[in-house]
């Protein structure tokens, strides 16, 4: 059960177009996750398992929890990092949806878009810079002809990116934690959505669908969201003060500054760099 | 859920044995078959969760082993890949992700952390320094008689003796040990503040056994992975081991200088920096002086949470026990964290000096601290990754804790206020490093079960 | 409003790559070598260009199948996917890429489906291209809707700088505070903008962050 399938396969002219790249069972038992590679692009984590009928096999321990998933391609030059610019993390994932389906969704996004105490726990989980969905209708792909073969797809698909802090792991244990009921609202319209609670099966749900990303800017990459919402309170109160430094006297100043101090001094943490991924 | 066989799960995991005197001994394992015949020479001292009827005993011993150490006793290959990657790789390997830079690189670490040969862990713990020596007597004799393993080091430990009697001291003379997690089955004097906030926001419940032990539902509504085969896993718990020096000397002369420039005091400011009061008194329950009445009040001492303190001018937003147990200071009800607690055990270690004494950072001090939990990923290194040496989900930037960040001489620890002159904001500048890290390693504490298997080399996959 | 949320815009747009068997290589493979050697700092066509906050280019190979009971089925072409989180109206960003980084927009979309052949120098061809590839975003989130990129940057300056004067400035008497603090003030009016997709003001602390 549970075939992942890398989504760069087909770049690879050796392997057919739906010949999968990574292979994940799932032990009934407890849960227990084999990875089997028909490539050897890997990182050091690999054995060779002795006896193996194929020279090329490996085994090795892929614990969807502990591992950021590494569907990259083999052609990929800037490798899995180029998901995270600085403090942010790209996501992007597609998922097929029956289109009957997708009209609750559109109605559910209605919803969400005009039901603004829907979006608090959105807000309140502050890692999140900007996210969106997108639907792309079985016919919504662009054809713009000058020999473009236009689709013929049975599905619709709901495309999402999302910019985060944080890492990849802690973004979806807290979704699944505190989100659960949103996050089903939106995915259980697409095929084998398996729920987002337990995390374990959404985590390998996510990383099946997920794929990387070539190339990903952001103007600020030393400041997370808490960063900027704390830049902005300081900024303000920082030219509210600014206003009134000039025209008063010393001890009027000295009080107002620490109001600003008071202010601000819950927003004072620096920015720079994330800490290192494994 | 049904109960948990106290005798099936080593007695360290299960409770902490408040003795004051330990040891713990560092082994090298000579030849599978040597070290199974070790493992079932001392498998019947390993001491299990049972409880004490006749009072506590003069020494206990538990074991655990490094993934080298699993592999020396040649444990089946299918069953040694399904162990997690970070304890695969060990804790050396894992230091740039730890924040283990700087002076706590390995490079610095002890000879034997730093040459990376503990296959096993041997913690003795004891009611006195003669009961300690008779364990190890009686553990070098198996070692003598079996060849299995060589000692390449021991570390003692023990806790401050005043009056006569142990207490929970550490070396900058703050009360510890409050905080240990309270999980569902594990039987222990049960405190609210250990456990999670249930729904209402105000009562605590006890977290899953499956934080702590392996083989049981976590707080995610699962049986979390975990090691192949089940009985392997089962009833065990990885732990992680730290010797941390303590940079005596510097913290003093650090708080007494700023101190001169703090408002509220030496006492309120050393206060502010941990969240609790040198005698273990919340800072949120009492932010202007310590309180031996809510001290000695186990529904009190750690019954407390921060959200009425969203803005941290009573307990300080990075404060170290706001930033490793944040309680319900990121909203939800605490949900966020509930996977994120470890169980400590750890003992300070070296020579303890009163107020008055010349101390010097090369004194040897500092404290063993030693964490359990059911995934070093999840629990250990988050908290030492994301809460102790950064501090985005504590709103506080790249700000490091004040108390164990490798500061290097830089960084800022912000103390927030209010306008009262006793309690004013206050920001602490060049921050030298307190804390140093001197090596460790992350071992796999087996069931006694697992411990038969592995002596008799059943382990099976399947 | 659509891809809209308060004063910032949510552009998705996915351009069919050309299928060509003669190309060595393929095009899709050609931008994916591009991409790569491009630079994701100061110097990344993104920060040249206005108004643009977060973006990210992907080659989407396929469509994923998730298994049965699911039906399999590929996408006959791939293509390029740009998301951007950008301040202003469509119409504006779009003519600032074009008039900025016409260069870095030919090398990539090129390699796309209807490009027009003059490439970013015919702006209103431009423009026209990278709507007809637009999707509606369904729903976009964001944290800050308000606060353009020179605005963000801007307040991320002035916090650094009001953090390390509050710490240097501590238990000041009032006079001299004061008089530090308009100076303060006054020095930072003069500064230039700072630069977009910089990591900030080189600082000494590690954080063990990869890129040390």
């Amino acid at each position: 059960m549970g075939i992942v399938t890398s989504r760069k396969a087909s770049n690879n002219p050796t392997v057919p177009q739906s010949a999968p790249v990574l292979h994940y069972k799932e032990s009934p038992a407890i849960g227990v996750g084999v990875v089997s590679i028909d490539h050897g692009l890997w990182d050091n984590s690999l054995t060779a398992l002795p006896g193996s009928p194929n020279s090329q096999q490996f085994v090795s321990r892929f614990e969807v929890r502990g591992l950021e998933p590494v569907c990259h391609s083999c052609l990929s030059l800037r490798g899995p990092m180029s998901n995270i610019n600085g403090k942010v993390y790209a996501l992007n994932a597609i998922t097929p949806m029956k289109p009957w389906k997708t009209w609750i969704l559109r109605a559910v996004f209605f919803a969400l878009g005009h039901v603004k105490p829907l979006q608090n726990d959105l807000i309140n989980l502050s890692f999140i810079e900007f996210a969106r969905w997108v639907i792309v209708p079985r016919r919504g792909f662009p054809c713009l002809g000058k020999g473009q073969l236009p689709e013929e797809l049975k599905y619709d698909y709901l495309l999402f990116f999302s910019n985060f802090n944080r890492t990849w792991n802690q973004y979806i244990d807290a979704f699944s934690a505190v989100l659960s009921k949103g996050l089903n609202l939106v995915w259980r319209w697409s095929e084998k959505f398996p729920g987002s609670v337990p995390v374990t099966l959404f985590k390998e749900y996510i990383a099946r669908v997920q794929f990387d990303t070539d190339y990903y800017y952001t103007a600020y990459p030393h400041a997370s969201a808490n960063d900027l919402k704390s830049a902005h309170i300081v900024q303000s109160s920082f030219d509210s003060l600014s206003a009134i430094a000039t025209q008063s006297s010393p001890e009027e100043f000295a009080a107002a500054y620490l109001q600003f101090v008071l202010q601000v001094q819950a927003h004072l943490g620096e920015t720079g760099e994330a800490p290192a991924v494994g | 859920m049904s109960k948990l066989n106290a005798t099936d799960i080593q007695g360290f995991v299960l409770r902490g044995y408040n003795l004051p005197v330990g040891r713990y001994l560092f082994l090298r394992l000579e030849g599978a078959k040597k070290a199974r015949d070790l493992v079932r020479l001392l498998l019947n001292q390993i001491t299990t969760g049972q409880r004490w009827d006749g009072g506590k005993p003069q020494s206990t011993l538990n074991i655990g082993f490094t993934f080298r150490g699993l592999q020396r006793l040649e444990l089946p290959l299918a069953s040694l890949v399904t162990f997690p990657v970070e304890f695969q790789q060990g804790m050396r390997q894992r230091a740039e992700l730890l924040g283990d830079t700087g002076v706590n690189a390995p490079g610095n670490w002890d000879s034997i952390w730093r040459e990376e040969n503990v296959d096993v862990w041997l913690g003795i713990n004891g009611q006195t320094v003669e009961a300690l020596n008779a364990c190890q007597a009686s553990v070098q004799s198996v070692l003598g008689q079996t060849g299995g393993a060589s000692l390449l080091g021991s570390q003692n430990a023990a806790a401050e003796v005043l009056n006569g009697k142990p207490t929970t001291s550490e070396h900058f003379g703050f009360t510890d040990g409050f905080g240990n997690p309270e999980y569902l089955g594990v039987e222990r004097s049960s405190q609210p503040g250990q456990g999670k906030l249930s729904d209402d926001g105000k009562t605590w419940v006890p977290l899953a056994t499956g934080e702590l032990l392996l083989g049981y539902a976590d707080e995610a509504g699962e049986l979390p992975v975990a090691p192949v085969p089940h009985l392997l896993a089962a009833n065990g718990t990885f732990m992680v081991y730290r010797k941390l020096h303590q940079n005596l000397a510097t913290f003093r002369a650090w708080l007494d200088h700023q101190a001169k420039l703090y408002g509220g005091g030496k006492e309120k400011l050393a206060a502010k920096l941990i969240g609790r009061w040198r005698d273990g008194t919340p800072v949120e329950l009492s932010p202007d002086k310590p309180d031996r009445t809510i001290t000695q009040d186990p529904n009190q001492s750690t019954n407390f949470t921060y959200g009425a303190d969203a803005a941290g001018t009573r307990c300080p937003m990075g404060a170290h026990i706001r930033r490793v147990h944040p309680r319900d200071a990121f909203g939800f009800n605490g949900r966020l964290i509930d996977r994120r607690r470890i169980t400590r055990r750890g003992l300070p270690y070296g020579h303890f000096a009163s107020k008055d004494q010349q101390v010097s950072d090369s004194d040897d001090r500092g404290v063993i601290f030693m964490a359990l939990n059911a995934s070093l990923s999840r629990q250990f290194e988050f908290v030492q990754q994301q809460w102790v040496q950064y501090g985005n989900d504590s709103h506080l930037g790249n700000d490091k804790d004040v108390l164990m960040g490798n500061h290097g001489g830089h960084g800022r620890f912000v103390i927030q206020g209010d306008a009262t002159p006793t309690n004013p904001p206050f920001i602490c500048k060049h921050l030298p490093d307190f804390v140093e890290l001197r090596g460790g390693d992350y071992f796999f504490l087996p069931s006694i079960t697992a411990l038969g298997m592995i002596a008799l080399g059943l382990v099976d996959p399947r | 409003m659509p891809n809209k949320n308060g004063s910032v815009y949510g552009l998705t747009i996915l351009s069919p790559i050309i299928d060509d068997d003669r190309a060595t290589p393929s095009h899709d493979l050609q931008i994916r070598a591009y991409l790569a050697q491009l630079s994701t700092r100061e110097d990344s066509p993104f920060a040249i260009a206005p108004g643009t906050h977060l973006a990210r280019l992907v080659v989407m190979d396929d469509v994923i199948y998730v298994g049965m009971p699911s039906c399999e089925e590929h996408l006959k072409s791939k293509y390029l996917v740009f998301e951007s989180n950008c301040d202003g109206e469509l119409d504006t960003y779009l003519a600032g890429l074009a008039d900025s980084i016409p260069r870095h927009l030919d090398a990539i979309w090129s390699h796309c489906v209807g490009y027009p052949t003059r490439g970013a120098a015919d702006r209103d061809a431009f423009i026209a291209y990278m709507k007809s590839c637009q999707l509606e975003t369904t729903f976009y989130f964001a944290a800050v809707n308000d606060k353009s990129v020179p605005a963000t940057l801007r307040a991320l300056r002035i916090q650094t700088a009001a953090a390390d004067f509050v710490a240097a400035h501590q238990g000041d008497d009032p006079v001299t505070l004061q008089r530090d603090f308009i100076h303060f003030a006054a020095q930072l009016k003069t500064l230039p903008p700072p630069p977009a997709g910089s990591m900030g003001p080189h600082r000494t602390i590690k954080t063990g962050g990869h890129n040390e």
